[in-house]
């Protein structure tokens, strides 16, 4: 986009304000407030090695140096988080992963470094975590007042969440994420990629 | 024109600005409030916050949200993406109780990348903060949010060596840089 102004133009880019970061929250924040959110609140991932998913759309290219979770009460077992590319409809294509990673501290952000500084493209991507127990916790957004409004299959899919079960821990190179189904997390899961300032 | 990116984060309406605090209504609480008055969370502690500058200019000023008590001295300023200062303050008083507390700062501010910078020399101090319920911000959270912070950085050094904030109890305060007009 450019912007004309007494003849010089402008080229405005298209970028987050907050820049070399990408989280689960980030493109549904005013539907939140809308909702108004409470305090967090500490959900189990209900199934061995289901992976969850969410869409979001970045801006700008950026390296992310880090993948990132708010854990939850419960610990235990393992994880990996990953980045998807999003290609119409042909699936998701796995830009880069963490790999298998014992879960941290609980009630901390775990934030573990890719191998090597992962290059995010602009548009959209996919932001992948999977637990290999159906007992590890992750920190969610939750709402009030009560009665809040339904987090359910169908909201969170529109809020651009899915799911897959899979028969190990490590996310594919490419799949096809699912609708989300009942049970599902109490809220929006917290986790993210970022390029850490240090 | 302003996109949706820029008005969902904070910049809509209003290039030219550049604060600490944008971009982070997506993780936090409730947005759009702020705490009125709480002490600075480290003497000399200098906290770095990573943020976009769509199109580069001429700062006026820096800002920062004073709180109900004011005490010593502190220093504000921008550094580029490489950590190099662009410009800063100085040692400036803490002045005006429950304000706004405008700080001269003139300087270009280029595009892209940026750090802004602020550091107080005593914990006496206050300031407005986010009003962030601090239960969303766990240890670790902060840093993955375009956070860092400095040991013995007042005033603000030359070059940033940022490190991990670790486990806080209180927000770095409300402040910025500005191109003020009147």
């Amino acid at each position: 986009m450019s912007l004309g102004n007494g003849g010089a133009i402008y080229d405005e880019r298209v970028a987050l304000a907050r820049p070399g970061i990408l989280h689960s929250l980030m493109d549904i924040s005013d539907k939140m407030y809308l909702n108004e959110t409470a305090v967090p609140v500490s959900d189990d991932a209900n199934t061995a090695y289901r992976a969850y998913f969410v869409q979001v759309q970045n801006p700008q290219q950026f390296a992310a140096t880090h993948a990132w979770w708010s854990v939850g009460s419960v610990g235990g077992g393992n994880f990996d988080m990953g980045v998807y590319a999003l290609y119409g409809d042909q699936g998701l294509s796995l830009l880069g992963n963490i790999g298998s990673t014992a879960v941290g501290s609980t009630g901390q952000v775990q934030a573990t470094a890719f191998s090597s500084p992962l290059i995010i493209p602009s548009g959209p991507v996919v932001l992948a975590i999977q637990f290999d127990t159906a007992t590890t916790e992750i920190m969610c957004e939750n709402f009030e007042p009560s009665p809040a409004p339904s987090w359910n299959n169908l909201l969170s899919r529109l809020w651009g969440f899915s799911q897959e079960d899979f028969g190990s821990l490590g996310l594919p190179v490419t799949t096809s994420a699912t609708d989300p189904i009942t049970p599902f997390f109490q809220g929006p899961p917290i986790f993210g990629v970022s390029n850490r300032m240090y | 024109m302003v996109s949706p990116y820029e008005q969902r984060f904070g910049l809509a309406g209003r290039l030219d600005w550049l604060d600490a605090h944008q971009g982070l209504l997506g993780l936090g609480g409730v947005g759009g409030q702020y705490t009125v008055s709480e002490t600075y969370f480290g003497a000399s502690v200098a906290a770095y916050a990573r943020v976009y500058n769509p199109r580069a200019f001429v700062c006026t000023h820096g800002y920062v949200f004073n709180g109900a008590v004011v005490s010593g001295n502190f220093d504000i300023g921008i550094y580029n993406e490489l950590g190099t200062k662009i410009i800063a303050a100085g040692a400036t008083a803490q002045s005006g109780t429950s304000q706004i507390q405008w700080v001269p700062l003139a300087a270009t501010i280029p595009a892209g990348w940026l750090i802004l910078a602020f550091v107080a020399d005593n914990i006496t101090a206050t300031f407005a903060t986010p009003n962030t319920n601090i239960a969303h911000y766990p240890q670790g959270m902060i840093e993955m949010l375009g956070w860092a912070r400095e040991t013995a950085a007042y005033p603000l050094p030359a070059a940033l060596t940022p490190v991990a904030f670790g486990a806080i109890t209180e927000l770095p305060p409300l402040f910025g840089v500005v191109r003020r007009w009147p």
